[in-house]
């Protein structure tokens, strides 16, 4: 009896891996200057299977001060996760946009934003790179 | 070591960004120099299964830093803090990346590294084979 139990696990498990195999595609990645009413920003996009990074940053002095994850929902019941991996923890432009084109795009972000934005420029920045991002999201 | 050659691959928008097989696996590369930061992605999966931040434990730019001996009596390792910043902190993956820092310029780095480390199997034959890509292409 129990011998025949352990050979029913074993097969389980052999089953498993296959299952797990994934396409073998490599990453993408895309990269431009946006000039946002005289701001001028440099943002690169990385595209893995089955997330993207969005790097975005002063033109020329490109650094990685923050970045922040974030991950869709699963299901319908509209709650998407999203923290801070590095960086100040408090108004974190990194973490607001990967929950926002996280939820838009239905797909897990990582998000490094170095710019600070004050609220007369905010929305005019998050919008532009929204619709970079929009146009470029799938390769 | 073969190099894999996307077709759709139009803009590059990273300094070094490139897919190797390393073993049975394709690996994807991509290295990319910040002001304050290096960011290297080394992964095997379709997104990123971890991210370290590997600081340097003496910090001067000057060449005066203990350099890594890689000889199995003498074997020194260059001093590294690491902090595991998202995925499950193993002590593979930690390994794996103080190997990889020993055995490549990235010894030398003035600055500190945000590292990604994602190998389906890891041993010492996969590791150096990913040494020797990046010593070629750093």
């Amino acid at each position: 009896m129990d011998t025949v139990k352990i050979g029913d696990s074993n097969n389980g498990s052999n089953n498993l891996p296959t299952e797990l195999e994934q396409e073998v595609t490599g990453f993408t990645s895309c990269g431009t200057n946006l000039d946002i009413k005289g701001r001028k920003l440099t943002v690169r996009m990385l595209r893995m299977n089955s997330a993207t990074m969005v790097i975005i940053s002063p033109q020329g002095k490109e650094s990685l001060d923050e970045m922040g994850v974030a991950f869709p929902s699963l299901g319908n019941c509209g709650l998407s996760s999203s923290t801070t991996i590095f960086g100040s923890e408090y108004a974190s432009n990194s973490q607001r946009l990967a929950e926002l084109w996280s939820k838009r795009h239905k797909r897990q972000f990582i998000v490094c934003c170095n710019v600070q934005t004050n609220d007369i420029d905010g929305s005019l920045v998050e919008r532009s790179l929204s619709d970079w991002i929009c146009a470029n999201v799938q390769a | 070591m073969e190099e894999i050659i996307i077709p759709s691959e139009q803009k590059i928008g990273f300094q070094l960004q490139f897919n190797c097989k390393v073993g049975e696996h394709v690996t994807k590369f991509v290295v990319h120099r910040f002001t304050n930061k290096y960011m290297v992605l080394i992964t095997q999966y379709g997104a990123l299964p971890n991210l370290y931040m590997v600081q340097f434990d003496a910090k001067d730019e000057r060449a005066d830093r203990i350099a890594p001996v890689n000889l199995s009596e003498f074997h020194t390792s260059v001093p590294v803090t690491m902090k595991c910043l998202l995925g499950v902190d193993k002590v593979e993956v930690r390994a794996g990346i103080q190997f990889l820092i020993n055995r490549t310029q990235l010894s030398r780095s003035p600055i500190e590294i945000i590292f990604c480390l994602g190998l389906r199997d890891m041993n010492g034959d996969i590791l150096k084979a990913i040494a020797n890509i990046l010593d070629q292409k750093l």
